[in-house]
């Protein structure tokens, strides 16, 4: 895991390393271009097995009985924490795209055209599960194992299964390593910003940290077991998890719009300018009285309920 | 200092931060917590959320990025001073 630990970190910081325009910029859009095409043709080959209508009718059928079932406020809890964790949001690593971003557009358009893609992956990749989950009845709320522990077992029975498996994880690995890159150039630019070094320094010195820093959570799967922060079969991974997903994506956030609302941070006027310059479509002034009163409650209640699924 | 980078095309961009954001949660997460919430109706609430929560969250942050033309260690400084002169 150590190696592999190493491979990932110095192969990601060697394309950042390369500059924004000929490292990062060029080899994402290979690897996007490269997953999306990828994706489509397993979810035809998924949508084509014997039963998948089964499957996608559990899928795409809104059922209010199995909502109940499960709890309604558990379920749009469910679906809240999943919209933060899947945009990766208020941690500053659109921030630093937008940083990087000519004031040729509107921003209202480029963001829309970036939530709709990563959704689209998204539901993409419920119809390569699901369709398949039914075709081999498997059960689809087993959690967090669904699909490592089923699409193995489901690509070894089709015609071919070893190279649907191994694209099926290739596409894994390429959708892990681009928001690695994203993360790692974040990481640059604070160094290029706050200290004013190159972008080469700035790669070696991070490559060295995140290597250091990673240890202890590769340790906490083998060596340092015995800490288990957040109770009984917890590791490293899950507390750094936790600082992640319950704090840091909402709090994070939440500075971010109190900064673009609050006359004491930015100021609304100054957010709606910078959105409007630029052609496309316009961000609407109306909107003001639910970015600065209604969202940050509901960003508020994400953090609070997240607290109190862990320890309540 | 140095002229800040910029991206070469618009589409390098959307693909970026549209990587940057697609990953595990998508591929992974995604698919087995539909799974545990009654798949449709959870894909709906979803749907909703990633409009109502997400989307002004990115527009923020991609206004704050591209204002202050930092990342996100000094940004918020350089727009504070900007606004209070």
């Amino acid at each position: 895991m150590t190696i592999w630990l190493i491979i990932t970190t110095v192969v990601c910081f060697g394309i950042c390393s390369l500059g924004l325009q000929k490292g990062v910029e060029k080899i994402t859009k290979i690897l996007m271009t490269a997953l999306l095409a990828l994706i489509i043709i397993l979810a035809v080959k998924s949508l084509t097995l014997p039963n998948a209508g089964e499957g996608l009718k559990f899928y795409l059928m809104p059922d209010f009985y199995r909502m109940k079932e499960k709890g309604i406020w558990e379920t749009v809890y469910a679906a809240m924490s999943q919209a933060f964790f899947t945009l990766s949001i208020g941690i500053g690593s659109l921030a630093i795209f937008g940083s990087y971003l000519g004031k040729k557009r509107r921003l209202l358009g480029e963001s829309i055209n970036i939530a709709v893609l990563d959704t689209v992956v998204s539901l993409i990749a419920g119809l390569i599960i699901f369709p398949a989950c039914f075709s081999f009845s498997v059960d689809p709320g087993q959690g967090p194992g669904l699909i490592f522990v089923t699409l193995p077992n489901i690509f070894n029975s089709m015609v071919g299964g070893r190279i649907w498996g191994s694209l099926f994880f290739i596409f894994m690995t390429f959708a892990a390593y681009s928001t690695v890159i994203a993360v790692f150039e974040n990481i640059i630019a604070f160094g290029m910003d706050l200290w004013g070094w190159s972008r080469k320094k700035a790669s070696f010195i991070n490559t060295i940290l995140i290597i250091v820093l990673s240890i202890p959570c590769v340790l906490g799967f083998n060596v340092l077991s015995w800490i288990q922060p957040l109770g009984e079969g917890t590791g490293i991974l899950d507390l750094e998890d936790f600082i992640i997903s319950y704090n840091l994506l909402p709090l994070g956030s939440l500075v971010y719009l109190l900064f673009c609302v609050s006359r004491y941070g930015w100021g609304f006027d100054n957010y709606l300018k910078e959105m409007n310059t630029g052609e496309g479509m316009k961000m609407p002034r109306m909107l003001r009285g639910y970015l600065t009163w209604v969202l940050p409650i509901i960003i508020l209640v994400v953090l609070v309920q997240g607290y109190i699924n862990l320890f309540g | 200092m140095e002229k800040r980078e910029k991206f070469a095309s618009r589409l390098g961009f959307i693909l970026i931060s549209a990587g940057c954001s697609i990953g595990l949660g998508d591929v992974w997460r995604f698919p087995y917590i539909t799974g545990q919430y009654g798949g449709g109706i959870f894909v709906l609430i979803y749907l909703v959320f990633i409009f109502l929560l997400g989307l002004p969250i990115i527009t923020m942050e991609l206004a704050v990025g591209r204002a202050s033309q930092k990342s996100i260690a000094t940004s918020f400084n350089v727009l504070e001073k900007k606004g209070q002169k």
